[in-house]
C-alpha cells in the first residue's frame, strides 16, 4: 500500500471532472467526460494519457457549428470531443445519424458507451458511412490517436440500464495521476489569511 | 380526510405530501430535527435486529491511553473492524478544522479482520488522514479530538473512585468529537459500489454511522483504561447510565454543505421518504393506546431536552428559547389533541402558525410512535442512478419545467448586487470549501456550481432564441455551457425535492441551515453553532451502548434528555 497508488472509481471520476473544469471544459460536458472515462476503464481501457494531452492547452472551438436542420441526418464538420462530444451522442440518441470529423475517437466511444449505463442505449459507428460496428464491441479494442477522423454515429437499441461494474479498474501511472491532479488543482483557490477566514471556523477548538 | 393512494401503492393511507415549495426552503431545512428515519436510528435498529456482537480483539494502550485497539463486529456474516490509533497531541495542535494535521485519535473501518501487519502498516497512513494512501480494504477513515475538559474531569473522578459530574456530562455530551468521517472511495478507499449490495449496508452513510458508533465504544473503554491506570486501587468504572449519556461529538463546517447541492437525487430521496412518512402518519385516524402513551412520554422528554439544550451562539440560543417557550405553552393543547381522532394531523396543524422550528420538531415527534408505518421507508433513501439528461426534450418542455419548478429562481432580481454577493469555492488547503464575498477577479472555473438561479435565468434567456419544437440536444450543441443546469432542471421533474429553493449566493445565505438539514438525517442532536457556517453536534447521545443494545431499546433514542444522575 505504501508504494502503489490505489485509485478508486470515485477518485477517478471526481479527479477527471475537476481536471476538465480546470482546463475550462464546460461543467456539464466535464461530467459526461468523467462518466465516459469510467466506461472506458470498465472496459480495461485507460483514457488518461490521451485525455491529459487533449486537456493541456484546451481551447473551446468557436463558433459552434450551425445546426443543419435535418431530422434524419446531419453533417457537423470538425468537432472537439471535449466540447461537443456529449452533444454528438445526444443527436445520435435523438435518432439523427451524425457525420463529423472528431479529434478523439476513444473518448467519443466512451461517451457513447456510458449511455448504456445511464440510459440503457447502445450505439454503433462507422468510419465511412456504410460499414457499421457496435460501439460496445469496438470500445473493447484499443484505440489510438491515429484512429481519429471522420465518424458516423447512430443509435441502435434502447433497453434496461446496464450496471457499470466499478471494481478492479486499471490504475494510472504516478506520472499521469500527478498531471491530472495538477490540472484538477486549477479549480482551487490559493490559500491566504483572508480566504482562510471564509471557512468561518475558529482556529483552535479546545474545550 | 383527503387521502391519496396513487403515490403510495402499498396498503398505507396517506394525506398529500407537503409541497417542495414549503419543504425545500433553507430556513425550514435549518430547523430540522432528527427523526426515527435518521441514519443512526436505522443503524441501531438493524444492529439490534441482527443481534450484533461486538468483540474487542486488540487493546494495546499504554497507561496514558496511547496505542491501538481493534473492535470487531459481524453483520450478515461479514466481519468489520474498527482500528483505533490513539496518540499524544499538544494542545496547540488540537483543532477541529479540516486543515489540522494531527489528532488525538485516528480510525479506520476495515473490511474483514486485520492482521498485525495490516494494523501496523495502516497506522502510518491513518495518522496522516488525507495524506495517507488506502485501498479497497479500508471502508471508512476518521479522526477525533478529545473534549479535554470533560475527558480530564472524568478520568480524575473515576480514578478517585467517584462518578463524574452529571451536569457536565449532559452539557458536553461526548468524550471525543470527530472532525471528519470519510467514505465512498476517498483517498483510494473502497467505493460504495464495492459493498452496496451487502444487505446490511445498502442505506446511505451506513458504514460511516457504524464507524462513529464503534468510536463511541472505544472512547468509553479508553476513559476507563486511563482512569484505572491513573489509580487502580481507587478506580471505579463509568456507570452504565453515564455510558449511555455520552455520545460522540462532531465538528462540522462548510465541507458538508456542497453535498446537498451536488447530490440532488439523493437529497430528493431523503426528503421524499421523510415527507411520505409524515403523510402516512397524518392519515392515521385512531392510533393505538400505546402509541398515544408513547407520544405523551416523548412530549415530556422533549421538554427536558429543550430545557437542557443551551448554546453560546446568541442567534441560535434565541431560537431555542423561543421554541422552548412555544412548546411549553402548547403542551396542554398537544395532550388534548392526542386523545382526538386523527391526532397526528391535528398536532401538525396546531403548529402551523408557529415557527419552522416548532413545526419541524412536531414532525419528528409524530413520526416517533409510528415505526410500524414508517421504518420500512428507510430502504428507499439510497440513489443508485443520479441525474440524467434527456436530449430528446423540446425547448417548449424545458421552458415548462422552468415555469413549473423554477418560478422561485426566475423571480429573483439578479441585477441586485446582494443576490450575487457571495461565491462558493474550494481552497487549495485540503480542498476545504469556503464561502466568501464575490470579487471582480473570481474565475468561473473556480466557483462551485451553487448559483442555481443565475444558471436557470441564463438558460431561460438562451432558450428564447430557439423555436419551441427544437430539441434540447440542439440547444446544447450550440451552447454546451448549459449542459449541467439542463440536466439538473430535468432531474427536478422526476425528483421534486431535489432542489433547494433559495439563492445560495445571496448575501442572506446562512450555510448553517444546510449543515443542520444534512446532520438531522444523520441523527444529530444538540446543534451547537459556533458561527453561521460551523457547528458542533452530538451523535448517539442517549443511545444504548453495544453491550446494552437490544430490539427492545433500539428505538428508544429520541432527543437526549437527562437531568437526573444515573
Amino acid at each position: 500500500m505504501t508504494s502503489n497508488l490505489h485509485i478508486s472509481a470515485n477518485q477517478w471520476r471526481v479527479s477527471i471532472l475537476k481536471a476538465c473544469i480546470g482546463a475550462h471544459v464546460a461543467r456539464g460536458v466535464a461530467e459526461d467526460i468523467a462518466d465516459a472515462a469510467l466506461a472506458l476503464l470498465e472496459l480495461n481501457q485507460n483514457p488518461l494519457a490521451s485525455l491529459l494531452d487533449r486537456l493541456d492547452g484546451f481551447q473551446p472551438s468557436a463558433p459552434t457549428p450551425p445546426w443543419p436542420g435535418s431530422t434524419q441526418s446531419a453533417s457537423l464538420g470538425p468537432l472537439q470531443v471535449l466540447h461537443h462530444g456529449p452533444s454528438l451522442v445526444d443527436m445520435a440518441q435523438a435518432g439523427i445519424a451524425c457525420a463529423c470529423e472528431i479529434d478523439d475517437l476513444a473518448l467519443l466511444l466512451g461517451l457513447a458507451q456510458s449511455r448504456l449505463y445511464s440510459h440503457g442505449i447502445s450505439f454503433e459507428y462507422s468510419r465511412n458511412g456504410t460499414d457499421w460496428q457496435s460501439v460496445s464491441v469496438v470500445a473493447h479494442n484499443r484505440i489510438t490517436q491515429t484512429d481519429n477522423g471522420p465518424i458516423w454515429l447512430r443509435k441502435t437499441t434502447s433497453g434496461d440500464l446496464v450496471p457499470l461494474k466499478l471494481t478492479n479498474l486499471p490504475q494510472p501511472t504516478p506520472h499521469d495521476w500527478a498531471r491530472l491532479l495538477a490540472l484538477a488543482s486549477q479549480i482551487m483557490v490559493p490559500a491566504d489569511d483572508t480566504n482562510r477566514a471564509d471557512a468561518g471556523a475558529g482556529l483552535t477548538d479546545n474545550d | 380526510m383527503n387521502t391519496d393512494h396513487s403515490a403510495n401503492p402499498a396498503q398505507f393511507d396517506q394525506v398529500e405530501l407537503r409541497p417542495p415549495s414549503t419543504v425545500m426552503r433553507l430556513e425550514r431545512m435549518g430547523s430540522f430535527f432528527p427523526t426515527r428515519l435518521s441514519f443512526l436510528r436505522s443503524l441501531l435498529r438493524r444492529l439490534a435486529c441482527d443481534g450484533m456482537q461486538l468483540t474487542r480483539s486488540v487493546f494495546e494502550l499504554d497507561d496514558n491511553g496511547y496505542g491501538h485497539a481493534v473492535y470487531d463486529v459481524v453483520l450478515d456474516g461479514q466481519h468489520y473492524s474498527l482500528i483505533a490509533y490513539s496518540q499524544a497531541l499538544a494542545p496547540e495542535d488540537r483543532t477541529d478544522r479540516v486543515i489540522a494535521e494531527a489528532w488525538d485519535s485516528c480510525f479506520i473501518l476495515y473490511d474483514g479482520q486485520p492482521g498485525a501487519d495490516d494494523i501496523a502498516r495502516l497506522e502510518f497512513h491513518a495518522t496522516q488522514q488525507e495524506a495517507g494512501q488506502y485501498d479497497e480494504k479500508v471502508l471508512v477513515l476518521s479522526r477525533a479530538n478529545k473534549s479535554v475538559r470533560l475527558f480530564d474531569h472524568v478520568v480524575k473522578r473515576l480514578s478517585a473512585g467517584e462518578q463524574p459530574d452529571a451536569e457536565m456530562i449532559g452539557k458536553i455530551g461526548y468524550l471525543m468529537r470527530t472532525t471528519a468521517v470519510y467514505g465512498n472511495g476517498k483517498f483510494g478507499m473502497a467505493d460504495r459500489a464495492e459493498f452496496v449490495d451487502r444487505p446490511s449496508l445498502s442505506q446511505p452513510f451506513r458504514l460511516e454511522m457504524l464507524t462513529v458508533y464503534l468510536i463511541r465504544e472505544f472512547t468509553l473503554d479508553l476513559i476507563n483504561h486511563v482512569a484505572k491506570c491513573r489509580r487502580g486501587e481507587t478506580f471505579v468504572e463509568l456507570a452504565d447510565g453515564f455510558r449511555r449519556q455520552l455520545g460522540i461529538g462532531n465538528s462540522t463546517g462548510l465541507g458538508m454543505a456542497p453535498f446537498l447541492i451536488g447530490h440532488p437525487v439523493l437529497i430528493n430521496n431523503w426528503m421524499l421518504v421523510r415527507e411520505t412518512a409524515l403523510a402516512r402518519v397524518r392519515a392515521v385516524k385512531q392510533p393505538s393506546q400505546s402509541a398515544k402513551e408513547r407520544f405523551l412520554q416523548l412530549l415530556k422528554q422533549t421538554q427536558a431536552h429543550l430545557h437542557e439544550w443551551q448554546v453560546d451562539d446568541a442567534f441560535e440560543q434565541n431560537r431555542i428559547e423561543q421554541l422552548r417557550s412555544d412548546f411549553n405553552e402548547m403542551i396542554p393543547q398537544f395532550e388534548s389533541l392526542t386523545q382526538q381522532v386523527h391526532p397526528w394531523d391535528k398536532l401538525l396543524r396546531a403548529c402551523q402558525t408557529g415557527s419552522s422550528s416548532l413545526q419541524e420538531l412536531m414532525v419528528s415527534l409524530v413520526l416517533e410512535p409510528n415505526g410500524d408505518l414508517v421504518d420500512g421507508l428507510c430502504e428507499c433513501m439510497e440513489d443508485s442512478f443520479g441525474p440524467k439528461l434527456d436530449p430528446l426534450m423540446s425547448v417548449a418542455q424545458m421552458q415548462q419545467i422552468l415555469s413549473d419548478h423554477y418560478d422561485w429562481a426566475m423571480q429573483i432580481d439578479l441585477a441586485q448586487p446582494d443576490q450575487s454577493a457571495m461565491v462558493w469555492y474550494v481552497s487549495e488547503e485540503k480542498a476545504e470549501p469556503r464561502l466568501g464575498e464575490r470579487g471582480a477577479d473570481n474565475e468561473e472555473r473556480r466557483e462551485m456550481p451553487h448559483a442555481i438561479p443565475h444558471k436557470i435565468q441564463a438558460l431561460a434567456a438562451e432558450l428564447t432564441a430557439f423555436t419551441p419544437d427544437t430539441l434540447i440536444a440542439e440547444v446544447l450543441l450550440a451552447h454546451p455551457q448549459h449542459r449541467d443546469i439542463v440536466r439538473r432542471a430535468q432531474t427536478v421533474t422526476r425528483h421534486p425535492y431535489a432542489e433547494i429553493r433559495d439563492n445560495l449566493v445571496a448575501d442572506t445565505i446562512r450555510p448553517i441551515d444546510l449543515l443542520r438539514c444534512k446532520l438531522s438525517f444523520f441523527g444529530a442532536s444538540k446543534f451547537d453553532p459556533r458561527s453561521d457556517r460551523w457547528t458542533r453536534i452530538t451523535l448517539f447521545q442517549g443511545a444504548p451502548t453495544a453491550r446494552d443494545l437490544s430490539p427492545d431499546n433500539a428505538s428508544d433514542v429520541f432527543l437526549p434528555a437527562f437531568g437526573e444522575r444515573p
